[in-house]
């Protein structure tokens, strides 16, 4: 899923008819001061980063004029908040509010349904579970029945109508964006009316091809590599391609030896996370080409793993895999050859076509890649990632 | 014995006409497993390596007597597939299509629920009662019968942890992939009640990984003793960073939340063998069951 910034946010609940408080998006600190002087009296100037507890770690501010705000928007512009940095503030106007509450809709679980909460009171801190009104559906929910329930809680005649206006759109809006989050915490009741003070929104990569405006999942990912495999995987179907940048160039892994690790299968990849880390090397990226990809596409995933300028090694694993494994070998060698890639791997097959996979990466090796060793599944990804370990250590005692 | 399938399901097969349907009946035919029907519509009257191929899964039904269905339809047309099969009351059904949008999931999830009928997915690699029942893409050759159930959250760890069992001679009843998204049917708690609760299965074996609360509601049962069998198992993806959404869609933690080291914290505390590499699954399991 996809976390969507604040101002994203705002944008689509204004779309369902949500309120948000007069505001405007600025990527300089010059901008925020002209902002602050357009709307006036105090405002808060919010760093637009997908991090969960945005204004304890300081992304929030209020400045009492526009000479405050341009300085608070200077210093969150050159900020990072839990590792993202900050690329555009939000600049609001301060609202007058009656009271500060809590709106959401997300996914509980055994079984899966949506769930509508709401509760007069909220803010940072606030535990969900314990939302006065909440209201398990499926697909649709009816604004009588939303009704009827709030009433329950003793929400106020002259509230109702109000309220049930509101979390109706969340309930429209979900539905329409393909959320499994949408929470509104903050909102306030002020004199025109409930007002979504901050909102989070997480959208399913999915449904990419279905909500109104795809271009929202798109705006968030900014790493070079991950978009590239998205690019890809995009054109072609056959299987799936997921590239995630764990440490980017420049990061460095406490001393640790940073390695590009590939792998078939989703709790494959984890698990050779997992075996990394065991024998203290840093995986630099997280990469699975798995059910049944081409040539390829397995071929464009090994040219971004080993093309990465800050690794000394590659671990490539499988789980015990259904796909065509030489298929899989023969796109692996492509992508390391188009790369150049001649440093210290560990490939490990298991499953299908694993023989001639092994065979395959071998030839390859042999003459051009001194530290490569290929194993099958009675090597387990520990063992593998040891042998890793030593191909390196090796190299460095070589030098 | 075993839970789910057995040795009296009889197997349709949605789908049936494409290249992974093709597939699916060579890996079955293999190791001695049937499928009964198949369903494409306008296919109706042909048939795939000895399986008759009907329009409707009515018909289906109505001549082969089906009773659990695979559905291999991809995305396009996975909705009215799974409803027919739904409305048919297959159960389970198989849903074996990865990157399945939200809504869908959660319709059909609903629409199994109206009709009590157990769904299996999305993105599952399938159900497998060794000796008794395939129902999905598992390689037979790993699993071999016996007394342990395994469930896992990944479909290739599945095959990779059967495989380990039966290396230390260790038999499965019943191995179902649950699937890797976050909204699917059947959960791990779910699967392991099943489990629990059938006479021939003696112990149980997961593979679980971060995100979603299926761990913690399973360490929750076993807490209450509502799972009184031991339950061995594996949790990927520590070293995995939160707030990341990786292959998995459910594979997502959300700062402490979910992390893989919470969810083995909790599952041992309650009373669980958790181990921190699967390939000790084996051994473990052996040991337990002296």
């Amino acid at each position: 899923m996809t976390k969507l910034l604040e101002y994203q946010v705002k944008e689509i609940l204004r779309e369902e008819g949500i309120a948000t408080p007069p505001g405007l998006l600025c990527r300089s600190a010059a901008e925020a001061r002209e902002a602050a002087a357009q709307l006036g009296g105090r405002v808060f100037v919010k760093a637009q980063v997908a991090a969960g507890d945005r204004a304890a770690a300081g992304g929030v501010r209020s400045g009492a004029d526009p000479a405050q705000a341009e300085a608070i928007a200077a210093e969150l512009l050159a900020a990072t908040i839990q590792g993202m940095p900050v690329e555009a503030v939000l600049v609001e106007a301060g609202i007058q509010a009656e009271w500060e509450g809590y709106a959401s809709v997300s996914i509980v679980e055994g079984p899966a349904r949506r769930v509508l909460r709401f509760s007069r009171s909220g803010g940072t801190g606030f535990d969900p579970a314990r939302a006065a009104f909440q209201l398990e559906f499926d697909a649709h929910l009816e604004p009588h029945v939303i009704r009827r329930e709030l009433r329950r809680t003793g929400l106020a005649s002259q509230e109702l109508l109000e309220v049930t206006r509101t979390l109706s759109a969340m309930v429209r809006c979900v539905a329409r964006w393909s959320a499994y989050v949408l929470e509104l915490n903050p909102i306030a009741l002020t004199a025109q009316g409930l007002v979504a003070l901050d909102g989070k929104a997480d959208i399913d990569d999915y449904s990419k091809a279905l909500i109104p405006d795809a271009a929202y999942l798109e705006a968030v990912e900014t790493d070079p590599r991950e978009r590239l495999a998205r690019e890809f995987q995009s054109r072609d179907h056959r299987g799936s391609f997921r590239y995630v940048q764990l440490l980017p160039e420049g990061a460095t892994a406490a001393g640790r030896p940073r390695v590009g690790s590939h792998s078939v299968g989703g709790g494959e990849s984890m698990v050779v996370l997992d075996a990394l880390a065991a024998v203290e090397l840093a995986p630099t990226n997280y990469c699975d080409t798995s059910g049944s990809p081409s040539a390829e596409k397995v071929a464009a995933a090994a040219e971004l793993v080993a093309g990465q300028p800050h690794i000394e090694g590659v671990l490539f694993s499988t789980c015990i895999a259904n796909q065509p494994l030489a298929t899989t070998a023969h796109g692996l060698v492509d992508g390391w050859e188009r790369a150049g890639w001649r440093g210290p791997s560990v490939v490990r097959f298991a499953g299908n076509q694993s023989e001639q996979a092994r065979e395959i990466v071998a030839r390859w090796g042999e003459g051009r890649v001194d530290r490569l060793r290929v194993v099958g599944e009675e090597t387990d990804e520990w063992t593998a990632a040891r042998m890793l370990r030593d191909l390196i250590e090796s190299e460095e005692q070589g030098r | 014995m075993s839970f789910l399938v057995d040795r009296g399901t009889r197997v349709l097969i949605q789908g049936v006409t494409g290249q992974l349907g093709g597939y699916v009946l060579e890996l079955m035919a293999r190791a001695g497993y049937r499928a009964v029907a198949g369903v494409t519509p306008g296919r109706g009257g042909t048939s795939v390596g000895g399986v008759p191929v009907f329009d409707t899964v009515a018909e289906a039904a109505d001549q082969t007597g089906c009773t659990a269905s695979l559905v291999l339809v991809p995305p396009a047309g996975l909705r009215d597939a799974a409803l027919e099969a739904i409305h048919e009351r297959m159960d389970p059904i198989v849903l074996m299509v990865d990157g399945v949008p939200l809504n869908l999931s959660i319709e059909l999830l609903s629409r199994a629920r109206e009709s009590a009928v157990t769904l299996i997915g999305p993105n599952s690699p399938g159900i497998i009662s060794p000796g008794q029942c395939l129902l999905g893409a598992l390689d037979p050759s790993r699993f071999a019968p016996g007394e342990v159930a395994v469930i896992s959250r990944s479909g290739g760890m599945m095959s990779t942890i059967a495989d380990n069992l039966a290396r230390s001679g260790i038999g499965t009843s019943t191995c179902i992939g649950i699937g890797g998204d976050s909204v699917i049917g059947i959960d791990m708690p779910t699967a392991v009640t099943l489990a629990e609760k059938d006479p021939d299965t003696r112990a149980i074996v997961i593979f679980g990984e971060i995100g979603t609360t299926q761990e913690e509601r399973l360490a929750e049962l076993i807490r209450k003793g509502q799972v009184g069998k031991p339950v061995v198992a594996y949790i990927a993806g520590a070293a995995a960073p939160a707030g990341i959404r990786y292959s998995h869609a459910g594979a997502q933690a959300d700062g402490q939340a979910g992390t893989a080291v919470a969810k083995m914290a909790t599952l041992a505390e309650a009373g669980a063998h958790v181990v921190e590499r699967y390939v000790s699954m084996g051994q473990l399991t052996r040991e337990l069951l002296k």
